[in-house]
């Protein structure tokens, strides 16, 4: 996938991946669509962006002697997530334009 | 490589950055290989599977703020190193550090002295009263009434010219007191990132998600503008989140022409420009305004009035209206 559409989907899938329930991040890798190939190395700034936002926070849980950083997605994540939704009609009607122009 | 080395050489490549952003940093990659290995996989397969160690800390570098950044990429790998470049440069940098605070001080002052500067008139303009009523009580006392009731009038003029200029004072200083504070920020972004629930890091990662570098733009201006203004990000900083800023963020990009204060107008949540303007209204008419415009308009009014009189009363005669007062000490006057 083109990288600036990959950038345009990356933090939203995130954010939709945490919405479903709280995640850490080895599990949001997995969970996350495998054509956006996100590693851990986008991520990891990724979620830090997203946690200066206030988008999602974060917490530890002690999981076989360690600790498991969880996120959990805000108010103003979900709102976000709407945003992003609400604009799928115009997305759609970019994807006609263009297959319009590909036609002729 | 195994774990350790590879939290050794994340930890030496990441350098000089500041040591809870490397703790932090090294703490969520071993968390994913600790993840990985309970998935099944071997150590040296999970470690492989994150990718080169420089990738990710030019990465982790890369979201730093520019003084934290530059200092990372300037170091070299060793701590000794570091060290002695650091001694051996001081004749180099020292000086320019000391010039750049000093810069930072000036600006400082300028803003400051000019604050000073816009009361100090102010003052002056309201003591002409006083100074006026002293004038009279002379010219009364030395049989020259008319220069004194004169005098006065031109005092009074300069007060409530004084007192319409206070009004002018108060606007000026909260701007100027503001422009501290938006330099103060700006400074502070350079060396540290903006913390969690402030519109500008919601309105950057909501840009980035547009992928439009004209939107991040905008939201840049209009973040700085919205932070300024506490009223601002308080209401862009609540439930609504980042929609309504982004709405306004590419508005705020056609205006980023124009100046500071309406780039944090457009960039604050769309609803709160009505009510800024009204609140302005508001604090325009409050009561102790209305009585202090009505002092300012009376005393223009008599002291033009007085000092009319006067000047006719002496004929219009400057020479006799436009005293000049001996202040020397009694004593010394006697002696002369």
């Amino acid at each position: 996938m083109d990288a600036q559409m990959k950038r345009g989907f990356l933090e939203v899938c995130v954010l939709a991946s945490i919405g479903r329930q709280d995640s850490y991040g080895y599990q949001i890798v997995k969970d996350v669509p495998a054509v956006l190939n996100l590693t851990e190395s986008t991520l990891y700034p990724l979620l830090k962006r997203l946690e200066a936002a206030g988008l999602l926070t974060v917490y530890s849980v002690e999981h076989g002697g360690r600790l498991r950083k969880y996120y959990r997605i805000t108010d103003a994540g979900r709102a976000h997530i709407r945003e992003f939704l609400n604009e799928q009609d115009d997305v759609m009607s970019l994807y006609d334009y263009v297959k319009r122009g590909a036609n002729q | 490589m195994n774990g350790t080395e590879f939290s050794r050489a994340l930890r030496r490549a990441l350098g000089k950055l500041p040591s809870h952003e490397v703790e932090q940093s090294v703490a969520f990659y071993e968390e994913m290989i600790a993840d990985r290995m309970e998935d099944g996989m071997r150590e040296e397969d999970a470690v492989a599977a994150l990718g080169p160690v420089d990738a990710i800390a030019a990465q982790i570098i890369a979201e730093l703020p520019p003084v934290p950044k530059a200092m990372a990429k300037a170091s070299t790998g060793s701590r000794a190193l570091n060290v002695v470049l650091l001694a051996a440069l001081s004749p180099v940098w020292v000086p320019l550090a000391l010039a750049l605070a000093l810069a930072v001080a000036g600006v400082y002052l300028c803003i400051w002295l000019c604050i000073a500067a816009l009361w100090l008139t102010v003052a002056a303009l309201v003591l002409c009263a006083p100074l006026g009523a002293c004038a009279l009580a002379w010219g009364a006392a030395h049989g020259q009434a008319a220069a004194g009731a004169f005098q006065m009038g031109v005092g009074l003029v300069a007060s409530g010219v004084g007192l319409f200029a206070l009004f002018g004072a108060l606007s000026a200083s909260k701007r100027l007191a503001g422009l501290t504070g938006k330099f103060g920020s700006w400074l502070k972004s350079r060396f540290v990132k903006p913390t969690t629930g402030t519109a500008e890091a919601g309105i950057g990662a909501g840009a980035t998600t547009r992928a439009s570098a004209m939107g991040a733009n905008a939201a840049a201006r209009a973040g700085i503008g919205v932070e300024a203004d506490p009223r601002a990000g308080a209401d862009a900083g609540a439930a609504s989140g980042p929609a309504p800023v982004d709405a306004e963020a590419a508005r705020a990009d056609m205006e980023a022409e124009a100046n500071m204060g309406a780039t944090a107008r457009a960039g604050a949540a769309g609803g709160t420009v009505a009510s800024t303007n009204a609140k302005c209204r508001k604090v325009l008419l409050s009561p102790a305004r209305k009585v202090t415009l009505a002092a300012a308009a009376a005393l223009l009014a008599c002291g033009t009035a007085l000092a009319l009189f006067a000047a006719a009363q002496a004929g219009f005669d400057w020479g006799t209206l436009v005293v000049s007062y001996d202040l020397s000490v009694p004593e010394q006057r006697q002696q002369t």
